[in-house]
């Protein structure tokens, strides 16, 4: 099973912004600067276009929704109608951000938080669509596939569990978040994610024990998913959900320019994987980290560009 | 940056990370496989059960490593006699190839007594003390020749004799001793069986796990059911199977027993329905060199082995020096596998995936497991399929030995057999079907199985083209290699899709694939 690196994987910094808007037109800018293209101009902003290796697409709305927030919300590019939660980034002139994006992926954050009622990070895209390699070939049978999480602002009490906080939508964060129904988005050949249970949602697969967890129990009897001798494993970040309530959770694809260590990191850490050098997207996640791809493209690895 | 294309599949060969697991899963594959079916019983001696898990062990690369002698008693509780006793004090029976040996062993006193005759008769003296009168029967019993061919006695106090068989393991237990009745009574030898001991890996896959399994299997007169005990690490684990009809899979490092008649609500001795020891294949990323495992399933009457759900298993885990005993859930025994916490994890088709099954254990790390190697021959499935059902997957027989519904999930064990699936409740033919096609190729690593085995002197089959059969014994192979010898004689073994070579490669010797065999 190869891995979906599809560098380069763009960074960008925005800082300074001097308004909503302003962090609007920087956050386009980024996605640009990622390989993405605008396909329209909207109210505030802009709809980016994806275009993943596989030849898939996907539309990202990107605008200021109002004085203090900015909205991302992805929506089908092929005529579906399908569309995405519109994820919330709360502005603030003191606020940094990195965003690293590829043509048709992005991972959002900010550098001093890991997740925060007032929404400080989002990620999505198109994913690559299996092929083979052990999963059943998907490619070429379906017309469209993208997924995003993000943070959820509307709550005064909780914000939403993303790959900031887990890679998948299980207990076990740090930071005390909740799997609000209706903040992970998937679409796959025109078909959107259902949101009845938490555990039916988009989500990136985890690899841990084959028992229950006993989080809600206590942390304490559960254990991390490492080698003896405290090596960790690093495995394709599979995003997946499924097609109805109590449905089998399946996989759709694995997220570009990623991957999911199984040790806990702090955000932001830097790694190694594969020669490539990556940073901690997650924020101390019990069973993993999702691993994200810091740049240009190595000389290992499966090039999908 | 390059335009964005839209460009084919992803590839499927190659792997830039170290340590990955592969969705489609990864068979670790060990030289031999064995696959056996028995039934115990409450009523009936267990030779045959305790001979078939002999066979089935040695089938799979084991080797008898002790003979278990059957032990007897030949009891006087009021004394043996003396002076003027004149009667046949115990009568032993042998088996031998040629029918029972019969030895009524008389006493008599020779100053008023002429010494006994007749067909089988062997004369003792009597002593003037019942201790004499013991020490005589001793020395006749113990003699080199007749029933002292096939036993040794010994007092084991001043009114008994233990008899101790020499015949090897199940075939002592048919010896009888007969006492007179009146005042000797017999107790027939038992529990006579085997021990067995699983290979070492040491030195041959990474590290090498040094840990090893004894099974010993004997008629279990306690119970009168078969008695196995597993041991690893010196700890000994004691199991009498539930009466029923068994089937035991076995490879080189593992041995498997469970009853073809799962078990339902309401049934008891749910504890006594599976029986697994493991040593576990260890990558060579992990710092180890013993591990393993032997594991029940749990008392719960409505329990069968889970993938580490709690209650699901009763596990004593090795770790180095490591024994744990009972722990159960994330930080007990479990498979590791793509996990979410409600539905099966699946394919883009909704079909469950099959994963390489690595094994947490406990292993003293702040009381959390970790993973300590891999199953061998073996599959885990995100599905959760039925206990004892059976899939053939690249060719090869899998059957389910543990199952679970939270989170679902599976677990295959390779039987060995080729494509002749049967039924949960069907066993299958034993032998190999004539022809078949290479073994399922493992991804665990280059050289690690069926493209090179990593045992000297013993190769996989890597090709459909030839099959071993009787005709390749006896051959004389021509093989280009980097040192060591070049030609080989052909030893074929029959349990397993495999041939072995005299004289033995190297150890490390790795052959110059590709190459062909003509035979």
């Amino acid at each position: 099973m190869n891995y979906a690196i599809s560098n380069p994987n763009t960074l960008s910094a925005i800082s300074s912004t001097s308004s909503s808007g302003d962090f609007a037109v920087k956050l386009i800018n980024a996605f640009i600067a990622g390989g993405w293209t605008v396909a329209a101009t909207i109210t505030g902003g802009k709809t980016l276009q994806g275009l993943s290796p596989q030849g898939y697409l996907v539309w990202c709305d990107v605008w200021a929704s109002d004085a203090s927030t900015v909205s991302i919300m992805l929506h089908s590019a092929v005529g579906s109608g399908c569309t995405g939660y519109a994820h919330q980034l709360h502005w603030d002139t003191a606020y940094g951000w990195q965003v690293l994006a590829h043509p048709c992926g992005f991972f959002i954050s900010q550098p001093l938080f890991g997740a925060s009622l007032s929404g400080t990070s989002c990620m999505g895209g198109i994913p690559m669509v299996a092929a083979g390699c052990g999963l059943a070939a998907a490619l070429g049978s379906v017309t469209e596939c993208w997924f995003s999480f993000g943070d959820y602002s509307s709550s005064p009490f909780f914000y939403a569990r993303s790959p900031r906080s887990n890679i998948d939508v299980g207990d076990g964060d740090s930071l005390g978040g909740t799997t609000l129904i209706g903040t992970e988005t998937g679409c796959w050949d025109g078909h959107m994610s259902t949101y009845t249970a938490p555990w039916d949602s988009p989500q990136i697969l985890r690899f841990s024990p084959a028992s229950v967890d006993q989080v809600g129990v206590s942390l304490a009897n559960d254990s991390h998913p490492l080698f003896f001798g405290e090596g960790f494993m690093d495995y394709p970040a599979f995003v997946a959900w499924s097609s109805a309530t109590g449905a089998p959770i399946q996989i759709r694809g694995q997220v570009y320019n990623a991957c999911v260590r199984s040790s806990t990191m702090e955000r932001n850490a830097p790694a190694v994987s594969g020669g490539y050098n990556m940073i901690s997207y997650t924020d101390s996640y019990f069973w993993g980290t999702l691993l994200v791809s810091m740049g240009a493209a190595a000389a290992v690895g499966n090039i999908a560009y | 940056m390059p335009a964005a294309t839209a460009q084919g599949p992803a590839q499927c060969s190659g792997s830039a990370f170290a340590n990955a697991t592969t969705a489609d899963g990864s068979v670790v594959l060990a030289p031999h496989f064995a696959y056996g079916i028995f039934t115990t019983s409450d009523a009936t001696p267990n030779n045959a059960a305790a001979d078939l898990v002999r066979n089935t062990l040695l089938a799979a690369g084991w080797t008898l490593s002790r003979n278990i002698q059957a032990v007897g008693y030949i009891n006087a509780p009021f004394g043996w006699g003396f002076t003027a006793v004149y009667n046949t004090v115990v009568t032993i029976i042998i088996p031998t190839s040629s029918g029972p040996a019969i030895y009524h062993y008389v006493f008599y006193d020779p100053t008023t007594q002429a010494a006994p005759t007749g067909l089988d008769v062997v004369p003792v003296i009597v002593g003037a003390t019942s201790a004499a009168s013991q020490a005589n029967l001793l020395a006749h019993i113990s003699a080199g020749f007749g029933a002292g061919g096939a036993l040794t006695a010994v007092a084991s106090g001043p009114n008994q004799i233990t008899i101790t068989s020499k015949l090897v393991g199940t075939l002592g237990n048919a010896i009888q001793l007969i006492g007179n009745g009146s005042n000797s009574t017999g107790v027939n030898p038992s529990d006579g069986g085997w021990e067995l001991q699983s290979r070492t890996q040491h030195g041959v896959f990474g590290l090498g796990n040094t840990a090893q399994i004894l099974i010993t299997a004997t008629t279990g007169v306690a119970s009168n059911r078969l008695a196995l005990s597993a041991t690893i690490g010196g700890v000994t684990i004691g199991f009498n199977p539930e009466a029923g009809g068994w089937s035991l899979i076995a490879d080189d490092f593992q041995c498997c027993f469970f009853s073809l008649m799962p078990f339902h609500a309401g049934d008891i001795y749910v504890f006594n329905s599976f029986l697994w020891a493991s040593t576990l294949y260890i990558p060579p990323n992990i710092p180890l060199s013993f591990a393993g495992f032997i594991m029940q399933a749990n008392s719960v009457s409505t329990s069968i082995p889970s993938l580490g759900a709690p209650n699901g298993n009763a596990v004593d885990s090795f770790v180095g020096g490591y024994h744990t005993s009972g722990s159960v859930g994330q930080q007990g025994w479990s498979i590791g596998m793509y996990h979410s916490e409600s539905g099966m994890v699946a394919d883009p088709t909704g079909t469950a995936i099959l994963q390489t099954p690595h094994v947490f254990l406990p292993c003293g790390y702040n009381g959390e497991s970790r993973i300590c190697g891999q199953l061998f021959d073996a599959l885990a499935s995100s599905g959760p399929n039925t206990y004892a059902e059976q899939f053939t997957i690249a060719n090869y027989n899998y059957r389910v030995i543990a199952t679970q519904t939270d989170p679902p999930g599976s677990l295959f064990l390779c039987t060995g057999e080729v494509s002749n699936a049967g039924t949960a409740s069907g066993s299958n033919p034993k032998a190999p079907s004539p022809t078949h096609p290479a073994p399922p190729q493992s991804a665990v690593g280059s050289g690690d199985v069926s493209d090179v085995s990593p045992y000297t002197g013993q190769m996989a089959i890597i090709s459909s083209t030839s099959v071993p059969d009787s005709t390749w014994v006896g051959r004389t192979i021509i093989i280009g290699l980097a040192s060591g010898p070049t030609s080989f004689t052909v030893t074929l073994v029959p349990s397993a899709s495999e041939i072995e070579f005299t004289p033995a490669a190297p150890a490390g010797t790795t052959f110059n694939a590709p190459f062909s065999l003509s035979l």
